[in-house]
Order: structure tokens, then sequence, then C-alpha cells
């Protein structure tokens, strides 16, 4: 089987570095994030701390996202304040250390947090109840696949990726199903 | 023809990997980590194209380029902005600040030197050919629908000229699904708005475009739009979409209607599609019998397996001892395939790493020649 190489990837490999782009209510930050040899989805989920350590950070403000406003050397983000983390790779929205069930099901759905409305695919197992997806999911970050974020105030500005991570707590509404 | 080439990254794996990537290219390549250095080593000798990170400290690749156009005053050196931001906006921001293009760094560092290539001074675009390309089979279940989608995505990705896709179904053909399209208008409208004369005028405005650039020619929507495949005008699309079109890629339906007969021999080569069991063999041999009888030069059909199962089917030996023909390309299993089909998003540009995406972009540029 022929590969091909990419010049860079999110993939954390032998450098324990994952590029992300971290959206809150009023910011774009693009960073790397430093998750040693785990993946961006348990870094996200250790209950141990509440703050992710950032190197490279590139700051955007959200009616602008393509413009750089400011940049950093280090810095930590709280992770409580990210409504969503877009990743260019599904693999580092996945957990390395939880089990996963096969054969899961995708499903449409849609959710809005402050300033930005999702929609994508998600995957589940078994009779779906919408509040059991916020409550039994031990994860503090709900993974939307094929994902398209549209800004609330600003709807031209809008975010797309094979995988967002949207902060659970900060979920105002969650739809499954198309819309009708 | 061997080009000095800047490279501006604050990564160090990135600058080793371009730079190997660049020098096995025949470039002679100058690497700087930050933007104020890769200035000054602007200043100091101006390279042929720049190739500049957008994440880099002291200076963003955006103030670099625009620095490059305005205080320096390089107009015309191209810029190559590549990043792990990959938005739409990002590029637009990378151009708006002077960049040629913008590549994001998921990108291959094959497709990257390639860029390069193009748009060195000097270089001349290659030679357009055009070259309509038919897929068939007379057995369905065999994905050439969807062999042709891909094929057309990684034609137009690769060879960045125009490619033409019509779906000849004459009715409720898939091409338009699988590209997650919304077709307005089809084949059969575009023949009977033409009337008697089909020309390029009379055929775009029926053509529907694809973010990737591929322009559909979509199905029929409905039985009161049929198309007829004896409708001789068949004939006057395909030449006229050969000359405006660099690649045309035509999804034939699974039936050999005699009064196509005429347009069969306007292709430059027909993909025989198949997959590896029993009827799908027999159906081939027919086909390839056939269309020999109907005049197509042997030498213009190749034969593709597509194999649609994961396992079981039979040896690609056994296929070629029957049908007494070489194999040009097999397309290996891929399960992703159907989330592909599903969702609108082909295989060519969602998952364009794997094994039955690079076989695709492999089958292109054989049936390119």
């Amino acid at each position: 089987m022929s590969t091909v190489r990419r010049i860079s990837t999110s993939s954390t490999g032998a450098t324990g570095r994952v590029v992300a782009d971290f959206f809150t209510t009023s910011y774009r930050f693009s960073a790397t994030v430093l998750v040693y040899k785990r993946r961006l989805a348990d870094v996200l989920g250790d209950r141990m701390t509440d703050y992710l350590d950032l190197v490279d950070i590139y700051i955007s403000r959200i009616n602008n996202p393509g413009e750089i406003v400011a940049t950093y050397q280090k810095g930590s983000l709280v992770k409580d304040e990210v409504d969503f983390i877009l990743l260019s790779s599904e693999l580092e929205g996945t957990s390395k250390e939880r089990f996963y069930v096969p054969n899961r099901v995708s499903l449409p759905i849609f959710v809005t947090v402050p300033s930005f409305e999702i929609h994508g695919k998600f995957q589940w197992m078994g009779d779906l109840e919408i509040k059991k997806i916020m409550t039994t999911e031990t994860q503090k970050f709900l993974p939307i696949l094929d994902a398209k974020s549209i800004n609330a105030h600003f709807p031209k500005v809008t975010f797309e990726g094979p995988i967002v991570l949207v902060n659970k707590s900060k979920i105002e509404v969650i739809c499954i199903g198309d819309a009708s | 023809m061997m080009a000095n080439i800047l490279v501006v990254d604050d990564d160090k794996n990135i600058l080793r990997l371009l730079e190997f990537s660049l020098k096995r290219a025949g470039h002679h390549v100058i690497m700087c980590d930050d933007g104020l250095q890769g200035l000054a080593q602007v200043q100091a000798q101006p390279p042929d194209l720049i190739v500049a990170d957008v994440m880099m400290p002291k200076m963003t690749g955006y103030e670099f380029c625009k620095q490059i156009r305005t205080k320096l005053g390089l107009t015309e050196t191209p810029i190559i902005m590549f990043s792990a931001r990959f938005q739409p906006i990002d590029k637009q921001t990378a151009l708006d600040a002077g960049a040629t293009d913008y590549l994001p760094k998921s990108t291959s560092p094959d497709v990257l030197v390639n860029r390069i290539n193009e748009l060195l001074p000097g270089q001349q675009p290659a030679p357009v050919t055009h070259t309509a390309i038919g897929l068939f089979s007379l057995r369905g279940g065999t994905g050439v629908t969807t062999l042709a989608v891909n094929l057309a995505l990684a034609l137009t990705l690769t060879k960045k000229t125009p490619t033409a896709l019509v779906d000849l179904a004459p009715l409720g053909g898939h091409a338009a699904l699988m590209l997650g399209l919304r077709p307005t208008s089809s084949v059969a409208d575009a023949l009977f708005a033409a009337k008697d004369e089909v020309t390029l005028d009379t055929v775009k405005p029926h053509l529907i475009q694809h973010s990737a650039g591929v322009q559909l020619l979509a199905s029929a929507l409905n039985y009161d739009h049929l198309l007829h495949l004896n409708d001789q005008r068949l004939e006057q699309l395909v030449t006229v979409l050969k000359s405006g079109f660099a690649q045309t890629i035509l999804d034939i339906p699974h039936l050999l209607e005699p009064r196509f007969e005429p347009t069969w021999r306007l292709f430059d080569k027909i993909a025989l599609v198949l997959s590896p069991d029993m009827p799908s063999l027999q159906s081939a041999a027919m086909a390839l019998q056939s269309l020999l009888r109907l005049g197509v030069a042997d030498t213009r059909i190749v034969l593709v397996i597509n194999n649609i199962l994961p396992q079981g089917g039979l040896p690609p030996e056994i296929i070629q001892k029957t049908i007494k023909r070489p194999i040009l390309a097999s397309i290996p299993y891929e399960p992703e395939m159907i989330k592909a089909v599903n969702t609108g998003k082909p295989l060519l540009l969602n998952n364009s790493q794997s094994p039955a995406a690079i076989a695709l972009i492999k089958l292109a540029h054989l049936l390119l020649g």
C-alpha cells in the first residue's frame, strides 16, 4: 500500500503537540496544545486540571477571524471558557483512554453555544435519549463530525472541519435528526 | 528548471521535510525560521519563489507577505503561504496580503512541489489536451457513478484544469447526489434548449458548478425530462464538451443503445468497469465484444476493477485470463465509500489519503496517458 506524507498534521506523533482552533464567544485562538503522549480529547477530559497549556498562540477577533491581532509564545486556556474546538484530524478528537463501542450510528446533530450554531454528525449506539448524551457520557466535550459552525452575530463567519469538540457546559440547545 | 526557493517557517521538522522534497525536485533551497530573517534574505538575494508559514514568531506570514509586496517592491515573485489554519477566510486573508496561493499544511509535499513548479517564473503551462473518458459497465452495481465522480475530481484537482462530468442515466442518476449538489437542470434540458445545434453556449447554463471545480451535467430529474440515449445530439454534446473542457467524464448507463454508436467512437478512452464477480465478468466480456463490434478502437478500451466488497472477489489473474486483456487499475475496497456517498462528500475530497483515493488519482493519470 502506498502512503502519502503530509507536510504536517494535527496528529501528535513523536512531537506531543496538536495544532487546533479554539473558539470562545469573542475570539479564535489558533494554538498548539502540548498533549505529550495523550490525545487532545483525553487532555480535555482530564479533570485534574482546568487549564490547557498552549504554545504559539495566534489570536483573532471573531468578527474578523482571518486577521491575527496578537501572538504569544506561551499561555493557558481555561477549559470551561472554550465554546468549541476545531481540529483538522478526527483522530485527536477521539479518546485513546476510553473504550469505544463499534457499530455506532451517525445522526445529524445541531447545537448552539454562545454566539455559534453548529451542525454536523454525531455517533451514538443504542436507544437515543438526547439528555443521555449530556449526562451519561463522562467526557466534557462532545465530538461532532463533518461539522460546520456559523456565528450568530456575523453569519458570514463560518468554520468547517472534520471534527469539532463542543464544550457540553456551553451547549444551550441540542437537537438530533434532520431539521424539519 | 532549477530555481532558488526561500522557505520561511519556524517548525524545524517542516523545514527539513520541505528542504528534502524541494532538493529532490532539483531546486536550491534557502531556509529561514522567522519572517524577519526571511525579509533580510529576500533583500540580500531575491528568490524565484517564496514558501511561507502563517503562524510564525516575531512576524506573521501575512505581515511578511505584505512587506515583500510593498516595502521590497517584489510584486511578481510568487508567494505560497501554507498553514495549519485551514479555513476559507484564512486563504482569503493570505491572498489579500499578497500571496499567490495558499495551501493547508495537510497538503502532501508532492502537491506543494507541483504547485511550486507551476508558479515558477518562465514555466509554460502544460499544453491542454482535450480528452473524453467514458465509464461503462453492462452490469449495474459495479460503482460506475462513484468512480466517475471521484475520477472527475481527481482530474480537476491534479491537472488543475476544468473537468466536465456528464451523468447520462436516462432518469435519476446519482452523480449530483454524490457531489452533494441539487441540480436544477439536466442533460435532457440542455439538449432540449439547444434545439438543433448544441453549442458550448447552449450547454453552459445547464452545468452545475461543484466547489472543487467539476462542472456537472446532471441526469434527468423527472420522467417528463427523460434523456433518450438515441438522441443524435448526444454526439454533438460530447464534441462540444471536448472543445470546452480539458477533460470530460461521462457516466454511461448500463445498456447498449444502437443509435448511441457514433458517440462511443468520440471517447478517447472507455473504462470498462467490473466488480470481481462472475456476473460482472460475464457482462464485461460481452460489453467488450460489443464495443469492438461497434467500431471502437481496441486500444481505447481499458479494464478497471472496482472492489465493491471487502473480500471474496475473483483474483485479478482469473479476470485477466478470462477476458484476455490486462487490467489497467484495481480500486481497493474502501469502507468509507458508503459514508462518502451518503453524505454527498466524495472520497477524493474527504479522505484523499485513503488507498482507494490514491488508486483513483493514479487511474486518472493513467487514463490521460
